[in-house]
């Protein structure tokens, strides 16, 4: 077992930025329930975030942008016993990755996806994201976006994920708490933490955060969902942070496969069904 | 007698006719005839024009006959469509009062016509318009002379789950066809004599549609994992593995587009099982970013890919070879890649089992290329031709999760990547104890993780690049028929397999010797062997189901000096090759 998860590789993301503190709280998180490396897979996909597997020690498998969660999808149906843990950005799950993202959390495929969520596209030097402010001007918006932004969370909540919280990387309690929990969430967990983009993202600093911020009350019932929605959408303008919503329902994964695990089946067991077909097609 | 019939039953989309049409089949087969039934419906649900054609042969038969020898047609409409199908001696059953006069664009020369009001005679004594079909199976029943005991099998066949109230209905609607028959042609029978089929025994052939046998190809071969979006014509595999996977523990997904589709069955085959996608045209134009992934990841894949007419949405129900250049090139980037082409029910299983060994030996994409003609019609096959022991399951470098031997690593990072003489490197699977690697798109290192390093940068692109020369050599071969010395050569691969051996069949009898080069990898194209093909050939006919001559243009690349000899055969209407069209063109310019 390697110390503290250490990775192939040091991050190289810019100083300051807010996806160090995601990457520092997964490790610790990984140390803390004891997760087993050559047992977990870390999809990222493509961006900043993308980068992030090979910067811990467990299987990392980065995909094509916006494929991660049909990626993870897959492992998880083919070996249920595979914790799997998305490293995914805002472009690559709400833009590309958008349809993905929906139909994911329809199907509560058990796995963890934690949306580094800087509201800019950092890698390819700083257009706007889907969660982008209105008015927000970079490169490739130099009138400002038109376009409304996404709610990850409001999202989230409406296309079924069975968890859903949002983060800040610049408040590591909580953050930590939230990872955890999403870690430990059996089914489709959505963490959308904001996570400052000190070179491109001028706007949405970490004062700016501070400053706008608010955490939702954490004695409820997480269960109830019309609450998570109260929550979420009526704000009085501030960023609403915490675990909304977590109600543990059968897993993809539980209803497709009746609690086998396709990677221990012998390769021949299904011959003897073939040669019943082949027989009933002879008739 | 008739050893080789064709009936076309056309009417409208919802008419019944395909119910019909199989229950014909199953008649046919039962007496020892070869089967092929061929499904041209338009892409809609109802009321469109529709047919259905049924070919019994007691010869092997994978395609359509030149003309047919009689047409149901429900409406008169359709005699319209199909007259140019009928011919000398065709018997036309149609859907009119028998005072209905023709005109002349419904009347061919020496075509029979039988007038029949049978969606009357269905509302009126059966209170059911949908039975007109089996009153006209039961004419041809008559006039095939088909036996009872024949007919309560098939009727039993097809509606046993319906309860005995509709199988009693079937038969009764049968019998009410039959004396329709007698009736009409009392006393002057012997016009039928011809069309009484020529009876043996069953001979316990499997009849079954393309997709079927793909399916069962890929079960056989240890499928375990499907994602697929629903898309003509190919959706019968998604609806066939969604029955039959999950009940020896795998998965079949049905995914919200074609992207995420490929991109689980990757994740799945990452994961350590034999995984599979399938589509057609614009599906597959989808996949191809994830299938340019599988070559940079070197995640084994299996594809199988239903050609239709295109461009675009095209003709969604038809038949093509148009995207042959399409698909070899598939994906951005360089990369190797395996395209298989069966042309035949048996080819259609193996080739399919054949897959997934070569996806997981070399550890590339490997497509199975058909088109709409072999993969939604039924042809039959002889049983004994299927024998799963046969089939070997060989999954080349994976290392068994369970493994403890002493496997390198690079301070707990598996070499994934390794650099190897044979470009292949030992591949891991996440759950192995002995350690963790990287997988990426982009490209890597030995341990799988990413690098821009110029000289990791070579060695990687020439490691994936020399699986080429062991790919050629384990590939199937192309087959060869007819006397390879023969001056003429024909050049083709897939569906064109049954109009071609009926036409090289035609020309044998004429003492005209026709060679076959059949391709069943057609990539890696086999350039060496069309080469030595080519010896001595004065013509040679390439023939293919697109405009531009995708194939010839393959072949003309490999063989540049004999350009002048190569003749394109071609075909895009959407409809498959009637052998009278090769034939023709082929005698036109031996003839020149």
């Amino acid at each position: 077992m390697k110390k503290n998860y250490e990775g192939y590789k040091k991050p190289t993301w810019c100083p300051g930025c807010g996806d160090f503190a995601i990457l520092s709280v997964l490790k610790k998180t990984f140390a803390k329930l004891k997760i087993d490396p050559t047992q977990t897979v870390v999809v990222s996909g493509i961006g900043c975030s993308g980068k992030s597997y090979a910067f811990i020690y467990s299987n990392g498998i980065n995909t094509l942008h916006g494929r991660v969660l049909p990626i993870a999808t897959g492992i998880k149906l083919a070996n249920p016993d595979l914790k799997v843990v998305v490293l995914s950005g805002d472009g690559d799950t709400l833009a590309i990755g958008g349809n993905h993202f929906i139909h994911t959390a329809r199907r509560n495929v058990d796995i963890t996806l934690i949306i580094m969520d800087n509201k800019i596209y950092g890698l390819t030097k700083g257009q706007f994201s889907p969660t982008s402010n209105q008015g927000f001007i970079t490169v490739s918006s130099p009138y400002g976006s038109k376009e409304f932004p996404v709610d990850p969370v409001v999202l989230a909540l409406t296309s079924g994920a069975s968890f859903v919280a949002r983060a800040f990387s610049g408040e590591v309690n909580s953050l930590t708490q939230i990872i955890e929990e999403g870690i430990k969430h059996k089914g489709f967990a959505v963490i959308d933490v904001l996570s400052p983009c000190v070179t491109f993202n001028k706007v949405n600093t970490y004062e700016w955060y501070r400053e706008n911020i608010e955490f939702i009350p954490e004695n409820r019932d997480l269960s109830n969902l019309k609450e998570a929605f109260t929550l979420a959408v009526y704000t009085n303008g501030k960023i609403p942070l915490g675990i909304f919503y977590k109600k543990e329902r059968p897993t993809y994964h539980e209803l497709m496969l009746d609690s086998k695990n396709p990677c221990r089946e012998d390769l021949l067991c299904g011959r003897d069904r073939v040669v019943e077909i082949i027989e009933k097609l002879c008739e | 007698m008739k050893d080789d019939i064709q009936v076309r039953i056309a009417g409208v989309a919802g008419d019944g006719s395909f119910l019909t049409g199989d229950i014909l089949a199953s008649a046919l087969k039962k007496f020892g005839y070869y089967v092929v039934t061929i499904r041209d419906f338009p892409s809609n649900i109802r009321g469109l024009p529709s047919n259905y054609t049924v070919r019994g042969s007691l010869k092997p038969i994978f395609g359509r006959k030149d003309f047919d020898d009689f047409l149901i047609a429900f409406d008169p409409q359709s005699v319209k469509m199909h007259l140019k199908d009928l011919t000398e001696g065709s018997i036309c059953i149609c859907n009119v009062e028998e005072k209905t006069e023709f005109t002349d664009n419904f009347i061919k020369k020496g075509v029979h016509y039988i007038k029949v009001p049978l969606r009357d005679i269905a509302r009126k004594e059966f209170s059911l318009e949908l039975i007109k079909n089996m009153v006209a199976f039961g004419m041809l029943s008559e006039i095939f002379d088909f036996d009872d005991v024949l007919i309560n099998y098939v009727v039993l066949k097809h509606f046993k789950r319906k309860g005995e109230r509709v199988i009693e209905l079937n038969k009764k609607a049968i019998q009410r066809g039959r004396e329709l028959v007698r009736e009409k042609f009392k006393g002057n029978e012997s016009v039928f004599l011809d069309y009484r089929i020529i009876k043996s025994e069953d001979k316990r052939r499997i009849l079954a549609m393309g997709n079927e046998l793909v399916s069962m190809g890929a079960i056989a071969a240890g499928l375990r994992f499907l994602a697929a979006y629903p898309i003509t014509p190919a959706s019968e595999v998604l609806e066939f593995l969604s029955k039959e996977i999950p009940k020896f523990g795998g998965v079949a997904i049905q995914a919200e587009d074609e992207i995420a589709s490929i991109n689980m069955a990757l994740g799945a085959s990452y994961a350590g099982l034999r995984s599979m996608a399938s589509s057609s045209g614009p599906g597959i134009a989808l996949m191809t970013e994830a299938i340019s992934y599988a070559g940079m990841a070197e995640i084994p894949i299996v594809i199988y890919y239903a050609m239709r007419s295109g461009p675009a949405t095209g003709l969604p129900t038809k038949t093509s070879q148009e995207d042959i250049l399409f698909i070899i090139f598939a994906g951005h980037g360089e990369f190797p890649k395996i395209v298989l082409t069966p042309g035949t029910p048996e080819e259609m299983f193996y080739l399919t089992t054949e897959a997934f060994n070569l996806a997981e030996e070399f550890q590339v994409p490997v497509i199975i290329l058909t088109d709409q003609f072999l993969a939604q019609n039924r042809f039959t096959l002889d049983r004994d031709k299927i024998e799963l022991k046969k089939i070997e399951i060989k999954r080349g470098k994976l290392v068994k999760v369970e493994e403890n031997s002493n496997i390198p690593s690079k301070d707990g990072f598996l070499l994934r990547y390794k650099i190897e003489e044979d470009g292949i490197s030992n591949r891991f699977i996440p759950g192995i104890k002995l350690g963790v690697f990287g997988t990426t798109g982009l490209e890597h290192d030995e341990a799988g993780y990413d690098t821009e390093d110029e000289e990791v940068r070579i060695k990687m692109v020439e490691k994936r690049m020399r699986k080429i020369i062991y790919i050629k050599e384990k590939v199937p071969k192309p087959q060869i028929l007819g006397p390879k010395e023969s001056i003429y050569g024909i050049i083709s691969f897939g569906s064109t397999y049954g109009p071609i051996i009926e036409v090289i069949d035609r020309f044998k009898k004429k003492g005209i010797d026709l060679s076959f080069f059949r391709i069943l990898t057609l990539w890696p194209f086999p350039e060496e062997e069309i080469k030595r093909f080519a010896e001595g050939k004065e013509k040679i006919f390439v023939v293919e189901q697109n405009k531009s001559g995708q194939l010839q243009f393959l072949v003309e690349n490999a063989i540049p000096i004999c350009k002048n000899k190569i003749v394109g055969v071609r075909k895009y209407s959407g409809r498959t090759f009637r052998p009278i069209e090769i034939e023709e063109k082929i005698r036109e310019e031996i003839e020149k």
